[in-house]
Order: C-alpha cells, then sequence, then structure tokens
C-alpha cells in the first residue's frame, strides 16, 4: 500500500493506528504528536497517506492538511468528533476524507482511499 | 457699605455743582459742555455705585465710582486758587489716565487676570501721578500754562521748587504725546489679546465694556496725534471725548442688566425644575444661564467618583473650565466667563432637583455595573461550556474511541482462534462504546459545539440544520466571525427554539434568519407549526431571555395558535 503517517497527540491512539495501518499493508514511517512535526515528518519522508488528527495542540489539522496539499502525501482525516461537529472546512480541505476515530477500521479506511481511486 | 454707597452719591452731587462752577467761571467753559462733562463723571459714579451694590464681590464697581470721583477731582485743576489748583492737577489724570484702564481691563470680576496687566495698570497710576507731579515742581509762573493759556491768568504750582519753562515743556510735551499715546496703544493691545483669548461667551459679556475702552483708548491716540501736530481741540472732538467715556459705564450697565436677566432666568429655572422630567436638570441649567457647553457631574460617596447622569464616569477637569461644586451632590462644569454667583444661585436653585438625578444616576450606575457582571457571568458561563466540551473531546472521548479501536484490533489480530462467545462479548462491547460516544459528543454539542467555536454561526447552524429531523432553511447567516458572545446567544437561541418546534409545535418546516440589521444582530426562527408558545412557558426560553438580555439584547416570542412561532432575538452588534 505504500508508507504512513500518524499525527496525534494521544500517544494510545497512535498506537493503535499504527498497527490498523500496519494491518492494513502500511509502512508507517514515523509518528508525531503535533502539526508542526506533523509537517516535518511528511516532508522528510512523503508519505503515501498522513492520517491526521483535526484538534492538535499547535495548530488545526486543517491547516497542516492545506500545507500538506501541493505534496504528494495523500491525507485522511480522523478526529473523536463527528463529521458534523467540523463543519464545512473539512469539506473545502483537500484531504480524501474523514473518519470517526470510533468508526476507524481496516474497512473505512480502505473506503475513504478507494473512493478517489 | 450701603451707608457709604448712599453717602458717596450723595457727596457726588455738590462735587458735582462744584466742578460745573469751576468749569464754567474759572475755564471759561460753555454751560453746555460743561455740563456733559459733570454727566459724564455722575455716571461713572452711578454706574459704579450700581455695580458696587449688585456686585459687591467685584471691585468693578468701586473702580467705576473711583473713577466718576476723579473726574470730578479733575474739574478742579481749572481753579485759579493755587490750593485747588496744584492737588487737583497732581491727581487730574488718575481716572483717565489710569483708573479707566484699570476698571476695563478687570472687568467683570474686578481681578487682573495675568501680569503684564498688573504692570501696566501699575505703570499706568505711576505715570499718571509722576509726570503731574514733576511738572508741578518745575512750574514756572507766570510763563507755564496747562489750560485756558489765551488768558492773561496763569495758575500758581504750591510746591514749584525748581521752575524752569524749558523743562516744564519737556515733561508736558513727553506726558501727552509720548506716554499718553504709548499707553493707550498697550491698552487696545492688551484689550485685542483678552479678546482673542476669550471663550464665545466671553467675547459677548466684554464685547461692550472692551468697545468703549477701545473708544476711550483711540481718543487718547487721537489726541497725542493732535498734541504734536499742535491743533486745538475742536468741538467735534470734545463731544467724541464725552460719548466714548459715557458708553464705558453704559457698557457696564448693560452688563449688569445681562446679568439681572440672567438671574432672572435663575427664578424660571425654579419654575421650570418643577416640571422637568428626569435626566433633564443638566438641560435646564444649561438654558437658564446660557451656556450649552455645561455639563454635570454626580457625586457617589461610596465609590468616590464622578458620573453623567446614565451613571457612566467622567472626569471632572478644570481645564478651560469652571467648576462649581455641590458639596456630596455634583459638579457643575461650565464656561468660565460665567458669573459665578449666577451659577451658585442656579445650582442652589437645583439643588434638590440635582439631589434627585444624583440618586438616578447612583442606580443607574449599580444598574450598569449589575448588567456588566450579568454579562460577565454568562461570558464565564460560555467559557467554561467551552473548557468542559474541550475537556469531554480530550479526555472521555478519546479514551472511548481509543478503547473501541482497541478492541476492533483485537477482534481483527485474534481472527479465527477468537472463541466466538468472546467475540460477541468484544463485538458488543464496541458497538456499546460507539453509542457512548456518540452520547458523549451529543452531550459535548449541547455544552458548547464545537464546529461554534472553529467555524462560526454560519457553520453551527448548518451543522444544527442537518441534526434537526424537521427540514431547516438557513435562509441567510453571517460569513465573517462576530464576537464570541453574540455568536453564542444567537446559536443558543436558535437551538431552543428549533428543539422546540420539534418537539411542541408539529412543525413540518423550519426557517432561520440571522443577520446583521442597523447595529444590532437579529436571529430569528419561525416554523409552520399550531403556535401557542409562550415566552415564559419554559425553563429554556426564560434561560433565553437572560443570556440575550445580559448582552444587552432582548428577545421575544410571537404565537398565535395556528399561526405557527416566531422567535426574534436582537442583540448588539458593531458592524
Amino acid at each position: 500500500m505504500g508508507r504512513a503517517i500518524v499525527v496525534d497527540d494521544h500517544p494510545a491512539f497512535r498506537a493503535s493506528a499504527r498497527r490498523l495501518l500496519e494491518l492494513s499493508g502500511y509502512e508507517v514511517v514515523g509518528e508525531a504528536a503535533d502539526g508542526a512535526s506533523g509537517l516535518a515528518l511528511a516532508r522528510e519522508h512523503e508519505p503515501e497517506l498522513v492520517l491526521l488528527d483535526i484538534a492538535l495542540p499547535d495548530m488545526s489539522g486543517f491547516d497542516v492538511a492545506d500545507e500538506l496539499a501541493q505534496g504528494p502525501s495523500a491525507v485522511v482525516f480522523v478526529s473523536s468528533r463527528d463529521q458534523e461537529d467540523l463543519g464545512r472546512r473539512a469539506q473545502r480541505s483537500g484531504a480524501l476524507g474523514f473518519i470517526p476515530k470510533d468508526r476507524l477500521s481496516e474497512e473505512s479506511l480502505l473506503a475513504v482511499v478507494e473512493s478517489t481511486g | 457699605m450701603r451707608t457709604l454707597r448712599v453717602a458717596l452719591a450723595l457727596a457726588a452731587i455738590p462735587f458735582g455743582v462744584l466742578g460745573y462752577h469751576i468749569l464754567v467761571h474759572d475755564l471759561h467753559s460753555s454751560p453746555r459742555n460743561a455740563v456733559a462733562s459733570i454727566v459724564v463723571a455722575w455716571t461713572f459714579v452711578a454706574a459704579g455705585l450700581l455695580a458696587w451694590s449688585r456686585r459687591s464681590e467685584s471691585r468693578v464697581g468701586v473702580l467705576m465710582t473711583f473713577v466718576g470721583y476723579a473726574l470730578l477731582e479733575r474739574k478742579l485743576q481749572y481753579s485759579h486758587d493755587s490750593l485747588v489748583f496744584t492737588p487737583a492737577f497732581a491727581f487730574g489724570e488718575v481716572g483717565l489716565g489710569a483708573a479707566l484702564a484699570h476698571a476695563v481691563l478687570a472687568y467683570p470680576s474686578g481681578r487682573l487676570s495675568n501680569r503684564v496687566e498688573r504692570w501696566f495698570v501699575g505703570a499706568a497710576y505711576t505715570a499718571a501721578v509722576a509726570f503731574p507731579v514733576a511738572m508741578l515742581s518745575v512750574w514756572d509762573y507766570p510763563s507755564s500754562c496747562a489750560y485756558d493759556c489765551g488768558r492773561p491768568f496763569r495758575q500758581h504750582s504750591s510746591i514749584s521748587v525748581a521752575p524752569s519753562q524749558t523743562v516744564f515743556h519737556t515733561l508736558d510735551n513727553v506726558f501727552k504725546i509720548g506716554v499718553y499715546g504709548l499707553f493707550a496703544v498697550a491698552f487696545i493691545a492688551l484689550i485685542a489679546w483678552r479678546l482673542g483669548h476669550a471663550t464665545p461667551r466671553g467675547r459677548r459679556l466684554l464685547a461692550p465694556l472692551l468697545l468703549a475702552g477701545v473708544v476711550a483708548g483711540s481718543r487718547a491716540v487721537w489726541g497725542s496725534i493732535h498734541e504734536i501736530g499742535g491743533a486745538s481741540t475742536s468741538d467735534s472732538f470734545y463731544w467724541w471725548q464725552i460719548a466714548g467715556q459715557i458708553a464705558i459705564p453704559l457698557a457696564l450697565l448693560a452688563g449688569l442688566l445681562s446679568a439681572r436677566l440672567a438671574r432672572g432666568g435663575v427664578a424660571d429655572l425654579v419654575v421650570e425644575l418643577g416640571r422637568t422630567p428626569a435626566g433633564g436638570v443638566r438641560d435646564a441649567l444649561a438654558r437658564a444661564l446660557h451656556d450649552p457647553t455645561l455639563q454635570v457631574a454626580y457625586w457617589l460617596p461610596m465609590r468616590q467618583s464622578y458620573v453623567d447622569e446614565d451613571g457612566r464616569p467622567v472626569e471632572v477637569s478644570e481645564e478651560g473650565r469652571r467648576v462649581m461644586k455641590l458639596e456630596d451632590i455634583a459638579a457643575i462644569v461650565h464656561d468660565p466667563e460665567l458669573d459665578p454667583d449666577l451659577v451658585e444661585a442656579a445650582g442652589a436653585a437645583a439643588r434638590l432637583a440635582l439631589h434627585n438625578e444624583r440618586l438616578q444616576a447612583d442606580v443607574r450606575a449599580q444598574l450598569g455595573k449589575v448588567q456588566e457582571s450579568r454579562r460577565r457571568i454568562v461570558t464565564a458561563g460560555d467559557e467554561q461550556r467551552r473548557r468542559i466540551e474541550r475537556d469531554l473531546h480530550d479526555g472521555a472521548q478519546q479514551r472511548h474511541v481509543a478503547l473501541a479501536l482497541e478492541l476492533r484490533l483485537a477482534q481483527r489480530e485474534l481472527g479465527a482462534e477468537l472463541d466466538p462467545e468472546i467475540d460477541r462479548i468484544l463485538a458488543t462491547a464496541v458497538d456499546e462504546l460507539q453509542v457512548a460516544v456518540e452520547e458523549l459528543r451529543e452531550l459535548a454539542r449541547g455544552v458548547h459545539p464545537a464546529v461554534l467555536t472553529e467555524e462560526g454561526l454560519a457553520g453551527a447552524l448548518e451543522s444544527l440544520a442537518n441534526r434537526t429531523p424537521v427540514p431547516v432553511e438557513i435562509v441567510s447567516a453571517p460569513e465573517d466571525r462576530l464576537p464570541r458572545e453574540i455568536e453564542a446567544a444567537a446559536y443558543f437561541v436558535a437551538c431552543e427554539a428549533i428543539a422546540n418546534a420539534v418537539k411542541h409545535s408539529r412543525a413540518t418546516g423550519i426557517r432561520v434568519i440571522a443577520q446583521r440589521r442597523n447595529g444590532r444582530f437579529v436571529i430569528l426562527v419561525e416554523d409552520d407549526g399550531i403556535g401557542g408558545a409562550r415566552e415564559n412557558g419554559g425553563s429554556g426560553l426564560r434561560g433565553l431571555v437572560d443570556r440575550v438580555e445580559a448582552h444587552g439584547g432582548t428577545l421575544h416570542v410571537e404565537s398565535e395558535p395556528g399561526h405557527g412561532t416566531r422567535v426574534i432575538g436582537e442583540l448588539p452588534c458593531a458592524q
């Protein structure tokens, strides 16, 4: 499937997400706990997938996605909030899609990744 | 003092008659000119005594009386008797040469306002006495002559110690041409400076007297020019002098009359205050004192500060203004040219009304504080709600979703090895966790929706519409961000109104309009339900009324049975 990184400020979620991505066939090349580290990691590795939390301690996940929009990485947003709680910005961003964390699974991830071909 | 004034008034009559006698018999002046000259002096005395009586705190009255007497005394210098002539000549210039300038420059307070004026007046008094005394000391009889020099009779100086016609002439010319002319020009310049630096009201007040002063000053300049040219004074010049001199006490009388009219305004004020509505005392005072710039500041002893009539804090500054304080009640800040007595009288007349107004201002100030505190409580409540939502998101929600994901991974990783019963238990646990997460999300949205914080009112209303089981049309919503408290208040109004429409009104459609109108933000929610809702019908709406009013807004409900319900909230919101 390619390389991936996880950007989320909760260590437990990062660990679970890493396992899920690996089960899905991704090579997880790095994890970051905030937006700035995530951007640095993405620029360094240029992964195929960035699993990106929206509520980060230093900046919004939307802003991180905007920065990554020009690069080769595809972004999938995750959040413990629902799509309804995020408003229109999630739709306006250049991300592949959004998955609520409680619904994150191999199937939901695959569905989002494959939805754009 | 009254006796003294009466005595001075009575004494001026024989003094004037004596002056007339000397003018006609010794100076050989025409009776007409002599009468005019005495009338000028009497006018000064009369106006001065009247001013002294009405405005005892001002020295102008005393000065004017002094000028009048000095003018009467001046007539004695035309006497042929050297014992009368000598002192009269020595002090003959004090009236017109110094005291008149003193009175004009000191008008209306009676005090000279700066050092330049004090120097000028001091120098004028000195010159007005020093030169005549010096001339008397070198008086060279029979060559020296001051008046009526064509006639054979010449006056004697009783204090001539070094007679010298040359020195006498030199002193005479320097005094009448140089000193007199110089002082006249300086006097006019001082008047012009005073007019230039006066407030508009001050100019109106000073104008009549200063005009008269200028007339007198220009007369002196004209006189100096005549002396230089050696021409004798003409009849028309004499009458110009008389007119100029008489204009000064008349101008003073006009000033007095104006003060009396203003005092009449104070009497009217007492009547007007009886029917002045609350908050109108300042306007009534401004009208009575003819000072539209007048301000009233009310003293709040508990705060030890002044507030305006609406209870807002104000600074009482004396910069360019004058302040009259009514102890423990108020301060009247007014044009410095206003008569302080008059302001005090108006303040005394309005004391009770000002006291009532102060109490109202105090109540308004307290209401303002309560309103401010109410606003702070609501704002703090909103902030607390935001924090709780954030805590739910960062804490319980995160742990639940992480646990759900972990269980799902365990299911996936163990796969076929997993006991079917355990697999079922794990699946149930994941489902339960998802329900719990959903409930937590709903709770967090109710506390304070994250979309409102992140996206503002438009995004939050859209999200609310998407979650509502009845179709909701967002007709208009602001694309830009509003102040947080306005967004929160408007959102919760919409939220409660939509929830009520869904629960109670059997509505099939809801419309939301959220927009700025004339400096206010309006949130309107209307449904096509059964109507009949009441503003105080439930704690939800009551709470919303409190929330909206805390921000200085209003909320009302229109809900005729059978005609749907309209909930309209309006909040102050600058563009």
